[in-house]
């Protein structure tokens, strides 16, 4: 399980992508689609010792 | 086979990192060296899992602040967006874990914290969504499973709406 990390050069500060991708990412906002079955299953469960 | 208990905290120099080794030489390299003084320096917060009782690294994960900006600019593009070119969001920078918990729970448990301190920050500072980089096509698709979308059909760049998340943890 890994993701790869941010250019140097970006440090972070910006996740650039293309038109189709923002726009994309604006509709997903709109739209919210139902969680998978996989990620209700993820939230609900008790691994995380993250306490609020 | 028993998934590992873990414990998720903030990184500190009481962890034990020297021995961590993941997939990728890169990010175990970062880890080791450099994620303690990036955490400190508020560049990134690292989350570091440990099994209970233990100070050793068995995994860790990193969100920043970030923006998802339009590569270009072009007018069409701001047309289109009403002159929106950047939204608010939590980039997962890194997500590991350690070589030898493979299937043992560690990646799911580093994942629901991740995500649910995504949705903590989003409470105190505006956010859209969090963001991340697949390593790779597989990881891309376990990503998908947990309702990840490619901000294009190749990419391994991927989001899911904070909305989601939110609506997965009621």
């Amino acid at each position: 399980m890994a993701t790869s990390f941010a250019d140097k050069k970006n440090q972070y500060a910006s996740f650039s992508v293309s038109a189709d991708g923002f726009k994309k990412l604006s509709e997903s906002i709109a739209s919210p689609k139902k969680p998978t079955e996989k990620l209700v299953a993820l939230m609900k469960g008790h691994n995380s010792s993250l306490k609020k | 086979m028993n998934n590992t208990q873990v414990v998720i905290s903030p990184i500190t120099r009481l962890h034990k990192r020297s021995s961590f080794v993941c997939e990728e030489q890169r990010i175990t390299n970062y880890f080791i060296n450099n994620a303690r003084k990036e955490h400190d320096l508020y560049k990134v917060r690292v989350f570091v899992a440990c099994e209970p009782d233990s100070l050793v690294a068995i995994g860790f994960y990193s969100l920043v602040i970030t923006s998802v900006a339009l590569k270009e600019s072009p007018e069409e593009a701001q047309e289109k967006f009403e002159r929106v070119d950047a939204m608010p969001a939590i980039y997962l920078a890194g997500v590991a874990r350690h070589l030898d918990q493979k299937g043992k729970g560690v990646g799911k448990a580093l994942l629901e914290d991740a995500f649910k301190r995504a949705l903590l920050i989003s409470e105190h500072a505006g956010a859209y969504a969090l963001v991340l980089d697949a390593k790779n096509e597989k990881l891309a698709n376990i990503y998908e499973g947990y309702g990840f979308e490619r901000f294009t059909d190749e990419s391994l760049k991927m989001f899911i709406a904070l909305k989601v998340l939110r609506d997965a943890a009621i």
